[in-house]
């Protein structure tokens, strides 16, 4: 057969770019297919990345990437009804370099950087609309017409695999295990932020926020922020579609509690963004993401998890790039393109961050869709505080208050039992 | 501080809409669901009822996430992504 690239690459976003890096730098001719405008057009997440990846594959990033901020303060931030209350990890300042915040779409723009000048193709605003096969062998794709042949096409969709479903090449997801991200990003004056948080130019904030308006809805909500802008989002699951839950409200609920207002006042909403958002963990990534001619990367073989305090997603998108591209060298150093040599890919992702975290936190999407830790555990925090820091004539006894603060929510029995199976599984 | 509507929302979005719907729905069985989850799990609130209690959809202002895919519990959405270079265009995802 006539090929037109060893490889094409479906999705230019942080798995596919990192795929078409590998490839290209491997000598593999590679062309990725963006159906975006520009690159970053349909990407959305929440605003933090990993450094770590980027530490040990893309040498002499730190110089290239202009990131927004070093994430050196993460915060737990408990809203109350009108009260909050906050705890602070403020990072020394040798640590603070291990993550940052970032907009998908400079993130991905240096991406493609890199991509291009090892003299990977990207084609954006081309969506591939069929998948080519011989012989049962995936051997290219249909785009806006055009038949473009390769010897293997990596599916890098993201969480909404059309194409790869369509091919019953994955299964749809159930929606038990998914999640609506809803993203609103504010221009706040670079100085505002840094008094806000105690910050200097470089440095950032990673907020994880629950009670208050979210009080009893499976979810969450998170804030990062940016040089000049600041990013707030709830992510609620799909479920709660069934009760009378608004995730569109909910995240304006938010913005409008007394604790964020000091920082959304006067600020200017430039964007709103939403995603679907795998809770899944272990349980929801691909048995065989692999198959005759083709591999399937990122968000689209399910490598995302969600702690329940953070989210790991671009760190393990590039990750699995970067194994889909030696696994691709390894096959064709064989001249193969049977999933008996690409099941290797399978075999590096369970020796490596990716599977090792999932597998660690394998119980973690029975506490995520846990109503009970979403409804008593801020009520509990709030009336303890309150309690422990009355303002009456009479302070109360730490023991008293706590004692109090979960009757006032919970039985004392079920608590200490939801605390342990919660603590085993986050 | 105001509250800002969904159309306020996505005004600040940028779109490049396409001339035919990307996502179809067969609203023929929409009357069996009692539930209809996609009006309010929707973050660009595009379905909604009308005067007889019909769903209806509009398909400008999705933002492409892929949760009425999901949550519908008929499998009654036909979802796809728009053609190359249309429908969403984020600059701050």
């Amino acid at each position: 057969m006539s090929i037109d690239f060893d490889v094409v690459v479906i999705g230019g976003g942080p798995s596919g770019l990192s795929t078409a890096y590998f490839l290209s730098k491997y000598g593999f001719n590679v062309l990725v297919l963006e159906r975006g405008s520009k690159l970053g057009s349909k990407n959305v997440f929440g605003g933090r990345v990993y450094s770590y990846p980027f530490d040990k594959y893309f040498p002499g990033w730190r110089d290239e990437l202009n990131v927004e901020r070093w994430v050196s303060h993460e915060k737990l931030i408990t809203l109350c009804k009108e009260d909050s209350i906050e705890l602070t990890l403020a990072r020394g300042s040798s640590d603070k370099y291990k993550s940052f915040t970032i907009f998908l779409s400079k993130l991905l723009e240096w991406m493609g950087e890199r991509v291009e000048s090892e003299g990977g193709v990207i084609a954006t605003g081309v969506k591939a609309d069929k998948i080519i096969f011989e012989d049962n062998v995936v051997s290219g794709v249909e785009a806006g017409g055009d038949v473009i042949k390769s010897l293997y096409v990596v599916f890098a969709e993201g969480v909404n695999s059309v194409l790869a479903e369509e091919y019953k090449l994955k299964s749809k997801p159930s929606p038990d295990k998914y999640a609506v991200g809803v993203k609103e990003v504010f221009k706040v004056d670079r100085s505002k932020i840094n008094n806000l948080f105690g910050l200097d130019n470089d440095s950032g904030v990673a907020a994880y926020i629950l009670g208050g308006p979210l009080k009893g809805v499976r979810g969450g909500g998170f804030l990062y922020t940016m040089r000049d802008y600041i990013s707030l989002g709830v992510v609620v699951h799909l479920n709660e579609a069934f009760e009378e839950v608004y995730p569109r409200e909910l995240i304006e609920d938010l913005r409008l509690h007394p604790y964020m207002q000091k920082i959304f006042k006067d600020a200017t909403l430039i964007e709103y963004s939403a995603r679907l958002v795998s809770e899944a963990g272990l349980h929801g990534i691909l048995e065989k993401p692999y198959g005759d001619g083709y591999l399937i990367v990122g968000d689209s073989a399910g490598y995302v998890l969600n702690t329940g305090f953070t989210v790991r997603g671009v760190d393990y998108a590039v990750l699995s790039g970067k194994y889909a591209a030696d696994t691709i060298k390894y096959s064709h150093e064989n001249g193969s393109r049977d999933s008996k040599f690409l099941a290797k890919y399978m075999e590096l992702v369970k020796s490596s961050p990716i599977y090792h975290g999932l597998k660690k936190f394998k119980d973690v999407d029975k506490a995520l869709s846990d109503r009970y830790v979403y409804s008593i555990l801020p009520g509990i925090l709030c009336r303890l505080f309150n309690k422990v820091y009355s303002t009456g004539e009479e302070p109360y006894k730490l023991y008293d208050s706590l004692i109090d603060s979960i009757k006032s929510e919970s039985g004392i029995i079920n608590l200490i039992y939801k605390l342990i199976t919660l603590g085993r599984s986050i | 501080m105001k509250r800002y509507s969904v159309e306020d929302r996505l005004l600040k979005t940028r779109f490049e809409i396409y001339k035919e719907p990307h996502i179809i729905v067969d609203t023929s069985k929409c009357r069996e669901c009692l539930n209809k989850p996609c009006i309010k799990i929707c973050p660009a609130g595009l379905y909604s009822l009308d005067e007889d209690g019909n769903l209806i959809f509009n398909y400008e202002g999705c933002l492409e996430c892929g949760s009425c895919r999901l949550i519908c519990p008929y499998n009654n959405i036909r979802w796809n992504t728009p053609p190359g270079g249309y429908g969403v265009d984020y600059s701050f995802g």
